[in-house]
Order: C-alpha cells, then structure tokens, then sequence
C-alpha cells in the first residue's frame, strides 16, 4: 500500500505553547482517516502543517512523495477555506470556476455542484448565504482538482443534518473513487460513518490510534444527563460535569448508574442517556477531564 | 498571458467593482483636486498646466496603485481565503501579473478624468507623440508604486497599510516636490526630493511630455527604488508563506 501522506517527529510551538507534540503519522492511498480531540488538541495545527501553511518547529512532512509545498503536491491535494473564510461578493459559481482553474484535470464545475447539492446555489453570492452553505460550498472546493488526497477541518459543523448527509455522500463517492481524506469532527457518528481509522490527539499527541471498532470497543462509557441540583456522591460515575442546571454524568456501568439514581431518588427530569464521544472516553480514561 | 492570469484578473476585476469604495475614491480625489486648486489658478497657462497635469496623472497613479495593492494584499493576507489560496497550485506568477493588470485599470480610472479635464478645460496642450512617450514613462510610475503598495501589502497588517494610506500620499508628494513650483520649492524639499520614489517618477513622465530637463539623479534612484521595492515584494511574500494566520 503506498503511503500519501507521511508526518515524522512532528512538532510545532508557539512561543511557550506547544501545540504539537511529536506526532508521526502515515495515511496510506485510498484511507478516510478520522481525527478526533478536544479543542486546542493540535488537530488544526497538525492539517496547517501537513498542507505547508505552517512550517513545523522540528520534524518533516511528506505529501505523495513530496514537499506540501511543492507545485506537484498541491495538484494532487485538497483542502478547505477556514469556515468564514469565502470571499462575501463571489458567486459561487465563480468560486468554484476559479479553483478549478487551478487544477490540471478539474471535475466539471456543474458536476461538482451537484455533487454536493449545490446547483440551486450556483449564482447566489457567498456572503449571502447560511453559514451551512459556505461551509458546503468550502468542502466542495477541496476536491475540485481531482485530488488524491484531501484535508478536511470539521467540514460538517453547523450543518443540519440534511446537508450533513449530502456531505457525507460527496465524501464517501470520493473514497470510493480511491481518494484519502484526512478528516477531524466533533462528532463521533461521523467518524463512525465515514473512517476506517480513528485517531485521537490530546495536548499535541497521539493517544490513539487504530480501527473504528476497535477504539469503540475500547470504550463503554455512556453519558447520562439529568437536571438535579442536589445530587448526592454516586459510586458509579467516572466524572462529573456541570452545565448550568444540567449535569453530565460518564460512566461504564449505565445499568447500575441508574439503578443508583433510583435508589438516591434523583430527579429524572429531562433524563438522556447516550453514547460518550470519544473525547469525552479518552479524557475520562486518561483522568483528564476539563470542565468547559 | 496564461489563463490563470486571465482568472485572477477577471476574479480580482469584479473583487474591486462590486466593493468600489477605494476605486470611487481613486477616481474622484485626484481630478476634484486638480478642479478646484489648479485649473481656477494657471487653467490658461499653457506651459504650466501641461506641467501640472502630468504631475497630477502621476500624483493619480500614486493613489491609485499604493490605495489598491496595499489594502488588497493585506486583506488577503489576514484572510482565511487568502491562506486557502496558497494551498492552491499555481504559485506566485498569475496572483502578481493579474495585480498588475487591474492595477493598470484602476489607475486609468483615475487618470482619464485629469487627462479629460485638461484637455477640454484648459490650454494644457502636447503633440501626440509626446503624449505617447508620456503613457510609456508613466507606465513605469505604475510599476514603481504598484510594487509600493505590494511591499507595504506584504509588510505591514491591514490597520497598519489602511493608516499609511489615509496619511501617506501628501508627505510622500510634498518630498517629492509634486506640488511645488520649479522656481520656488523649499531648499529642504530640493536636498531630498531626488532620493524619493515620487520625484523620479514625476520628472520621467515630465521630461517625457514637456522636454524640460530632469535630474538624472532622481532617474537613477527611481530605478533604485524599483529594484529594491520588488525584493521586498518577494521577500516579504516568502516570509509571508512562513507565518501563522490563524
């Protein structure tokens, strides 16, 4: 399997922050790789450095063979305009003609559009339109070239969930095509739903690294949130959250939590219970959850 | 000229129309000064007016093309789209040729005006051939001030390059002695205008359209200026590439 995308020793400081921490990484050709971690884990950082935005303080980047820098390299990669990042006056119809001008080998601008539902859009002028739709038409533009492999920066926050499908469509045809991605999410459905690989950074590092299934099944833990402002100490909760009125509670026993709560005689009002994102998992795990 | 040139220059063309503050403003101050402080003064004055015409298509270039590159550029610069351009093939030969082009557009939007009013409202008059000659000397104002207003782009943040802007032009036209009369220009301004951009550039579209002779020291600086604002064009391109943005 040929490697595209090859990170080594990677490391990046600003000033006395280190937002990088000695990250090694190979994506090899054809692999939607998820990338998950909390704010200020160094996902961006580490997209930034691998596509030549930023030069790393130590350590080496190669992308298909090549310097992310180099003419060649960016041929054959694809990445996205930061969030608010489309200039407001351009049609998006023109947006699209003008990357694609960039590229040797261009998909077919209408095509492109449809792809990922865009073509009623195509003459709206991207400062008019819903933060969900500039974040389509960003995502679109990253595989306007053909690309080989693409960098993807939490490409469906703010979507709702129909135009997060539509998202998803464009980027599971690309991987059917043969295309990499490098994706980061919040989400861990999405990761779920389009990666063969998850990897998990925290505080510039890899903390993880392996299949979807497996890193699931390392992780039991589920999220239990009630409002009660008078919750005794439970045995079974791996940590506690408060959010407003809402408390958050982890844990790997969801049976016997509640069974507790029973037995406390806990207010259920507004009781949800669902999977923990991973995030939430590997902070818990490695004893390390931040209230925010 | 490559069809990517053609797409930055087109994208760039319509970037500048649809926002026309800076362009309203390059069209309108130029000609409005040359309305109401020179033509009610020496309008009837042949030889004079000539003089001040060309100096004001030059003082026009000046605006036009510092006002344009310096905010477009650092614009780009601070933008998300701007970052997302440089992962983008191509490299940096059709960004800075499609700059120069429209560049040359603004700068004709504020130069007709002036050429028109004194043409139709005054006695400044030249022969053709001189005017000609004129057009070719004044091309190398643009590239001069362009490459300015690309260098301060590059180098300075956008409140930075939008202060310059609002503060910039009349010192560097007054050390330039732009607005000055030949005969009775501060000793100061004589000592220093051959080593400022603006001078070399006034006294070549000068020489060009009257035949008055010029100093060749402020030609020789001009070219000085020129070479020395591309390196720091690129330079500061480069250095640009090696920051962070965001």
């Amino acid at each position: 399997m040929t490697i595209l995308a090859r990170a080594r020793d990677l490391t990046r400081r600003y000033n006395d922050k280190t937002a990088l921490d000695g990250v090694s990484l190979d994506i090899p050709t054809g692999q939607v790789l998820g990338l998950l971690g909390p704010n200020g884990a160094g996902k961006s950082t580490l997209i930034n450095v691998m596509t030549g935005l930023l030069r790393p303080t130590s350590g080496s980047v190669e992308l298909c063979g090549g310097d992310p820098r180099s003419e060649a390299t960016r041929r054959v990669i694809g990445v996205t305009p930061q969030e608010t990042g489309l200039p407001e006056t351009w049609r998006v119809a023109e947006l699209v003609d003008f990357v694609s001008a960039h590229f040797p080998d261009p998909v077919s601008p209408a095509e492109l559009l449809k792809r990922f539902d865009l073509t009623s859009l195509a003459d709206r002028q991207a400062g008019g339109l819903s933060g969900g739709q500039q974040r389509r038409v960003a995502v679109a533009l990253a595989f306007a070239g053909r690309p080989r492999l693409v960098f993807l920066d939490e490409p469906t926050t703010g979507l709702d969930v129909d135009a997060r499908r539509a998202l998803w469509d464009g980027i599971r045809s690309f991987h059917a095509d043969g295309g990499a991605v490098l994706l980061t999410s919040h989400y861990i459905e999405e990761v779920e739903e389009l990666a063969d690989r998850v990897v998990v950074m925290d505080r510039g590092r890899i903390i993880a690294d392996g299949g979807v299934a497996e890193i699931r099944g390392r992780v039991q833990l589920k999220r239990v949130t009630l409002t009660d402002a008078a919750l005794p100490a439970l045995e079974e909760v791996a940590s506690i959250e408060q959010d407003a009125d809402r408390t958050h509670l982890l844990t790997n026993d969801v049976t016997a939590l509640v069974r507790e709560l029973v037995t406390v005689g806990a207010s259920f009002t507004d009781i949800e219970i669902e999977s923990a994102s991973l995030e939430d998992a590997f902070l818990a795990i490695t004893g390390d959850r931040r209230i925010t | 000229m490559s069809s990517l040139t053609m797409t930055y220059t087109r994208r760039n063309l319509a970037e500048t129309i649809r926002t026309p503050t800076m362009f309203l403003t390059v069209a309108l101050v130029p000609v409005g000064v040359m309305l109401f402080f020179v033509v009610p003064f020496i309008g009837q004055d042949a030889q004079a007016i000539t003089s001040a015409t060309g100096t004001l298509v030059v003082f026009g270039v000046l605006m036009a093309c510092v006002g344009h590159f310096s905010i477009v550029i650092a614009t780009q610069r601070e933008s998300a789209w701007g970052n997302y351009l440089r992962t983008l093939p191509g490299g940096l030969a059709p960004q800075m040729s499609a700059h120069l082009l429209v560049g040359t557009i603004v700068v004709a939007a504020a130069i007709i005006p002036i050429v028109l009013v004194a043409g139709l409202f005054t006695a400044a008059a030249a022969p053709l051939s001189r005017v000609l000659l004129a057009a070719g000397a004044l091309l190398i104002a643009v590239v001069t001030f362009s490459l300015l207003g690309l260098a301060m782009g590059y180098l300075l943040s956008l409140r930075l390059a939008s202060i310059a802007n609002s503060i910039g032009f009349l010192p560097l036209a007054v050390a330039g002695g732009m607005f000055f009369d030949r005969a009775d220009t501060p000793s100061f301004i004589v000592q220093i205008a051959p080593y400022v951009p603006t001078r070399g550039a006034t006294d070549l579209v000068l020489v060009a359209l009257t035949g008055e002779s010029a100093d060749p020291l402020s030609l020789v600086m001009l070219a000085v200026w020129i070479t020395a604002l591309a390196g720091l064009t690129t330079w500061g391109y480069r250095r640009d590439q090696a920051r962070r943005f965001n």
